[in-house]
């Protein structure tokens, strides 16, 4: 039944590959599908409570004028009171953007980082980039002069700077230690820890209150401006378009680093670039929103646990259900406890412990490295 | 075949480029667009603001006292919800009794998370000016996504220093057009502290151990050290904090530490905990260290809760009367106030009232 | 004699050292078109040496290798991977990717389009594996087959590149016996087919008994190159391997070796009797069942 199916629409194209397509089709179908949903459901619920007809309303008019309508301060009669209109654009659609990108790029970074280090229990941060940032971050807080906003621009360009500093330096140790998966990894370690110890020396012993930074890692996607969502856009859409046109390298890498140079593939230097560009996006994603744990470690691995490790179909899978994963962190964590705003990582990790913790008993034992 | 690979990627490589460009383009476009527009908005709303009457939400309760100093507590619109999480606080403990007026009356809403503060619960209130509370991160990311939208905000500094409480003060003042009402303030709490800083001159100095957290079963106190207002007051009511030189602000020490300092006076801060009195005071009596100190061994053991307690935990104008307050409990034979049993002595919203000779706020 | 124009490898002066070891010590051989080449030695010897340095993943310090014609220096590794196919001895990939997949990905070189392979392609992959009988575990991931069967799926791969030349790292040493000769036999036939094989290879009794050719290797140098038959004496063994052996040509077989232990058997293997007591004993028809046996 599957081959007729599927056979309707793609003539020529050989049985094996026919039967990809057709679950290449179906699952980015089914994900989509619940990506709209969720998007529907990201503009609905929140700390104010709306109706279905109340958010499409909204959007009617915001379609109209364009930007929603401020009150500046004036209280205006409920049945021409528009001000759901600002929290749905300036806060809503910008946070299921975020979300969306955010998640989508996670999960690509996490399944490159699982392919080029050949072990499925890697995250994107493997590579110390969640201390650097970290690092980053605190050193901006510890040395900027105290005016807001400057601060909130030079906040997130230091974290991403921090958390590339961490990777080359990863990089470094990776290079001379000869360019093995298990150097990559012990490298990551080793510079995730320096950099975590330099974080905690510099907040404990400032004079200054910044405790809270350790806070800011823990992730959140609550307070992003649509200008977050300008800067993301182009980077996470490239860097998975890239990686989408390499998904046949990836494939080839699953043979070990040998077999995939003697079919011709320059392996050394597909890994390095592939390495640097999932660095960016997690250093990226990190810089904008804080350390969102187990969304690049989970939804790639679900995915190959699913549907195998043909990286045509695990990439662009994971981009899609990495962003419904994080969409669905998103709602339950501005839901949970209205209105306060839960950290988006501890709702991923609810989800990503025990199923992490699952992976590691059932699984655990075939990834050697 | 090796070229149609080289072109595939070629024009993959190309469309890339094109894509990159492309997005770039629009989002650099949609950046600047955005900047602009919100430049626009926030100096339209700032000079609405100015104008009009303002709607203040403020998101911590030390900026609601300063507020209430500088007579605008009728403009908050919106505050910190003293009990979020449904632990049973009571509003009393928490707000001045004009804000728990104003609450209950339904003209302030107090909702709003402190630590986890949501932006639409903020900009639900219609606000023309939004006060934030820089100690708390999420309300420094908090200050960029209003200002974005082109709502008026305002980090308050962080007050690690009394001189930064009272320059907080100002500023706010200055901002609501009340410098002078802002600087009366300050002149209150300068006046009413060097009072008390001439009262306790020539008293010989009590060393004094604050708890701001004390777990017997895991062997912690948590005290406060170097950079914080909590040791200015401690030192300039005439004590001693036996921590004061710790570099860290909230240093975590053990039972037995905290007890080598041997203090005279062991202030119990409950900070919202609502822990027990009489059985804190019975451990410390009972532990092998603590219950050798001059403190216990004296009974000079003080358990601060409620209203009483927010003197030495909010960064605002009531500082003062923190000052007046431990002062009063350092040296009672110097100001004639007697502390009776039973053990400890509790100063707590009730009663603490009755120590003070004057109040800043009103 | 060959004539040039069927040579297929020519290697010259090939020296590879590794931290001031010289594990290839200046070889020089060539192989033809369609020969099936054993390449033998002790451990030490250098053979794996020479399959890395064949298939561009070492360069060699010294010397020249000519694949085809073309100087493999000057090839890319893309079009080295259409003149020849590697089949390692341990496996490195991922055992989570199925068997159809693996044999597909040998089509690798080959492939055009953006994404998926075409028709041919999957034509080419099935048949590599029905020729190497794997074609009803194609769902199954590598990870669930034995080491044999993984070899076999390996060597399907190396079909499905369509390679002109097979560099096999251990054809057998995973198999029970059954599958050593059907590998072998089937090896040969390849390379009858115009497939140029080289196999490096512990086996010494499949290798002089199915090989075309053989090249002993000792030390990183030559040892010896040619046919079994012509080659393959006692004292070749005993110089290469330091064991005594007896070496015999056994009718519609082929040669068969047959290692003896150290000196301490007196009698019939005694030193002083050598190698006339040794042919004698193999006349005798006692001897020989022990032999089968």
């Amino acid at each position: 039944m599957v081959k007729t199916f599927s056979s309707l629409f793609f003539v020529g194209a050989p049985n094996l590959v026919r039967r990809k397509i057709f679950l290449l089709t179906l699952f980015v179908t089914v994900g989509l599908a619940i990506l709209a949903i969720l998007i529907l459901a990201s503009l609905v619920f929140g700390a104010q409570e709306v109706t279905l007809g109340d958010v499409f309303a909204s959007l009617n008019r915001l379609w109209i004028f364009g930007r929603p309508i401020q009150n500046y301060g004036v209280t205006l009669p409920s049945y021409i009171d528009w001000s759901f209109d600002i929290i749905l654009y300036h806060s809503r659609i910008p946070r299921t953007f975020t979300a969306i990108l955010i998640g989508a790029g996670l999960a690509v970074s996490g399944a490159i980082m699982q392919a080029l280090v050949r072990n499925p229990l890697v995250d994107p941060y493997i590579s110390g980039v969640s201390s650097g940032a970290a690092f980053g971050a605190v050193l901006i807080l510890l040395t900027s002069i105290f005016s807001g906003f400057l601060e909130t621009v030079s906040l997130p360009l230091a974290a991403f700077l921090g958390g590339l500093g961490a990777f080359g330096i990863t990089f470094i140790i990776y290079r001379s230690a000869g360019e093995t998966p298990t150097s990559f990894v012990l490298g990551g370690v080793i510079v995730g820890i320096a950099f975590s110890s330099l974080t905690t020396f510099f907040i404990v012993t400032s004079t200054r209150e910044i405790h809270g930074a350790l806070f800011w890692l823990f992730g959140s996607i609550a307070y992003v401006t649509w200008d977050v969502v300008w800067i993301l856009l182009p980077v996470v859409v490239v860097i998975v378009l890239v990686s989408l046109l390499y998904a046949r390298e990836f494939n080839v890498l699953l043979l070990g680093d040998e077999q995939a140079a003697q079919l011709g593939l320059r392996v050394k230097w597909f890994k390095r670039i592939m390495l640097i560009v999932a660095a960016l996006l997690a250093s990226f994603c990190v810089a904008f929103t804080g350390i969102i744990g187990f969304v690049g470690l989970v939804v790639p691995h679900m995915i190959r646990l699913a549907l195998g490790s043909d990286h045509r179909l695990l990439l662009p899978l994971s981009t899609i259900f990495g962003a419904n994963l994080l969409l669905v962190a998103d709602i339950v964590a501005r839901v949970v406890m209205r209105p306060a705003e839960l950290p988006i990582g501890i709702i991923t990790s609810f989800i990503g412990v025990p199923f992490f913790a699952y992976l590691l008993i059932r699984r655990g034992k075939r990834y050697a490295m | 075949m090796g070229t149609t690979l080289r072109s595939r990627k070629a024009l993959a490589a190309i469309l890339i480029v094109i894509v990159a460009i492309s997005v770039t383009g629009l989002s650099t476009y949609a950046v600047i667009n955005n900047q602009k527009f919100t430049q626009q908005s926030y100096l339209l709303s700032l000079i609405l603001f100015q104008l009009g009457q303002p709607r203040i939400v403020s998101c911590a309760p030390n900026i609601d006292e300063i507020l209430c100093g500088l007579d605008l507590e009728e403009y908050i619109v919106g505050c910190v919800d003293h009990d979020p999480y449904g632990m049973g606080y009571l509003m009393e403990d928490y707000y001045l009794p004009r804000i728990v007026e104003l609450i209950l009356a339904g003209k302030i809403s107090n909702k709003i998370n402190w630590w986890y503060p949501s932006v639409e619960s903020v900009v639900t209130l219609n606000p023309t000016i939004v006060l934030l509370d820089s100690g708390v991160p999420n309300q420094v990311s908090m200050y960029s996504s209003l200002v974005s939208q082109g709502i008026p905000a305002f980090l308050v500094p962080q007050g690690t220093r009394i001189s930064q409480i009272e320059v907080s003060i100002l500023q706010v003042g200055s901002l609501f057009k009340r410098g002078s009402l802002a600087q009366g303030l300050v002149d209150k709490m300068e006046t009413k502290i060097n009072t008390i800083q001439e009262n306790v001159t020539g008293q010989p100095v009590l060393k004094v151990l604050v708890c701001v957290w004390i777990d017997f079963s895991q062997n912690q106190v948590y005290t406060c050290g170097n950079n914080t207002f909590l040791s200015e007051i401690v030192q300039k009511s005439g004590g001693l904090n036996v921590f004061y030189d710790n570099l860290l602000s909230w240093p975590v020490v053990t039972l037995a530490e905290a007890a080598a300092k041997n203090p005279d006076k062991i202030i119990i801060l409950d900070h919202y905990a609502y822990l027990n009195p009489s059985e804190t005071y019975s451990n410390i009596k009972n532990d092998p260290n603590l219950g050798n100190t001059l403190a216990a061994q004296n009974d000079e053991i003080y358990f601060v809760q409620g209203q009483a307690e927010n003197l030495f935990s909010r960064p605002g104008p009531r500082v003062a009367e923190g000052v007046e307050l431990l002062a009063k409990v350092l040296f009672p034979d110097l100001f004639g106030v007697t502390f009776s049993p039973p053990y400890p002595y509790i100063l707590n919203t009730g009663n603490y009232k009755g120590y003070l000779d004057s109040f800043i706020l009103e | 004699m060959p004539c040039s124009s069927d040579v297929i490898i020519r290697v010259k002066g090939l020296v590879y050292t590794y931290d001031s070891v010289r594990a290839l010590d200046g070889l020089t051989f060539e192989v033809n078109r369609g020969e099936f080449v054993g390449l033998v030695g002790p451990n030490g010897s250098g053979k794996t040496t020479l399959i890395k340095c064949l298939s561009k993943l070492y360069t060699p310090h010294e010397g020249s290798i000519e694949l085809d014609g073309r100087d493999l220096r000057k090839l890319s590794q893309l079009e080295g991977a259409k003149i020849y196919a590697v089949v390692p001895s341990e496996f490195t990939m991922d055992m989570n990717i199925s068997v159809a997949d693996t044999v597909l990905l040998g089509r690798y070189p080959y492939l055009e389009g953006l994404w998926w392979e075409k028709e041919r392609d999957e034509e080419i992959a099935l048949d590599a594996m029905g020729k190497l009988n794997v074609s009803h575990f194609g769902n199954r991931k590598l990870g669930e087959l034995s080491s044999g069967e993984k070899q076999r799926v390996l060597i399907a791969k190396a079909i499905a590149q369509e390679a002109k030349v097979l560099l096999i790292d251990e054809p057998v040493a995973h198999l029970d016996l059954g599958y050593q000769m059907e590998i072998m036999e089937m090896l040969r036939s390849l390379a009858r087919d115009g497939v140029t094989i080289i196999a490096a290879m512990h086996e010494l009794n499949l290798a002089v008994r199915y090989c075309d050719k053989l090249i002993v290797l000792d030390k990183g140098r030559v040892v010896a190159c040619g046919k079994p038959k012509d080659i393959v004496t006692q004292k070749l063994i005993e110089d290469v391997y330091g064991v005594k052996s007896i070496v015999h040509d056994v009718p519609e077989i082929g040669l068969v070796i047959i290692p003896l232990s150290g000196s301490n058997n007196g009698g019939v293997f005694d030193k002083k009797n050598g190698k006339k007591g040794a042919a004698e004993l193999s006349k005798t028809q006692t001897w020989r069942r022990g032999v089968e046996a």
